[in-house]
């Protein structure tokens, strides 16, 4: 299979947003399944998260473009740049439709901030993961 | 959906001293996967990167590119 560097890019991403993410929310959850969770723990956690995404990112990232430095350095064409702007619409979508649901939640549901915070964040996940994976069929299978 | 613009590029680098896709990439500012995708009719061109695509092969448009309307219900 003949991947462009994007591609393998946004399969990295995908990958290491879904397993630390993932990671991240059971933690959570099982945290607020035993009312353990606290607004400093839950900083903890997020905080966690966030390091290792952003260094497993520049890692892999790194090893990506040492080895294609060229197609590393090549700017996006006009295929790339459709393929991103397709994707990133319907991700725009998909996060709208989340917030709503969550405010929609929050106005009718004695909720904790901490509950609410998780769940926009969940939703940021869910977008992005959206937008790499619609990316991904993209430039598999065109539209 | 497989595009209604079909194209002779595959032919027409054979006949230009069998360029390689990435020597028509590199030619037009477009990515090698790009082209691919051009050539299997999965991606349309912008005009633009149509036309220097023809100039490429010192040929006009339409020697590159062919459209295949679509029969409307009379």
């Amino acid at each position: 299979m003949n991947l462009t560097f994007r591609e393998k890019s946004y399969w990295a991403s995908l990958i290491i947003m879904s397993a630390v993410w993932v990671n991240y929310f059971i933690r959570v959850q099982s945290h607020l399944a035993d009312g353990s969770i606290s607004r400093d723990g839950s900083i903890g956690l997020f905080i966690g998260a966030v390091v290792t995404l952003v260094i497993l990112e520049i890692v892999v990232h790194i090893g990506l473009a040492v080895t294609s430095p060229k197609a590393a350095d090549q700017a996006a064409d006009e295929r790339d740049r459709i393929i991103n702007s397709k994707a990133g619409n319907v991700a725009g979508w998909v996060l709208g439709i989340c917030v709503v649901l969550i405010g929609g939640f929050a106005m009718f549901r004695d909720v904790s901030s901490v509950l609410i915070a998780n769940l926009l964040l969940l939703a940021l996940v869910l977008t992005q993961c959206v937008d790499y994976a619609l990316a991904l069929f993209y430039y598999r299978r065109g539209w | 959906m497989p595009s209604q613009i079909s194209n002779e590029i595959r032919r027409l680098r054979f006949e230009h001293n069998e360029m390689t896709q990435q020597a028509l990439a590199d030619a037009i500012g477009l990515t090698r996967q790009t082209v691919i995708a051009i050539e299997k009719n999965r991606y349309s061109p912008s005009l633009e990167a149509a036309f220097k695509i023809a100039e490429v092969f010192g040929v006009t448009l339409g020697e590159v590119f062919q459209y295949r309307a679509t029969e409307f219900p009379g």
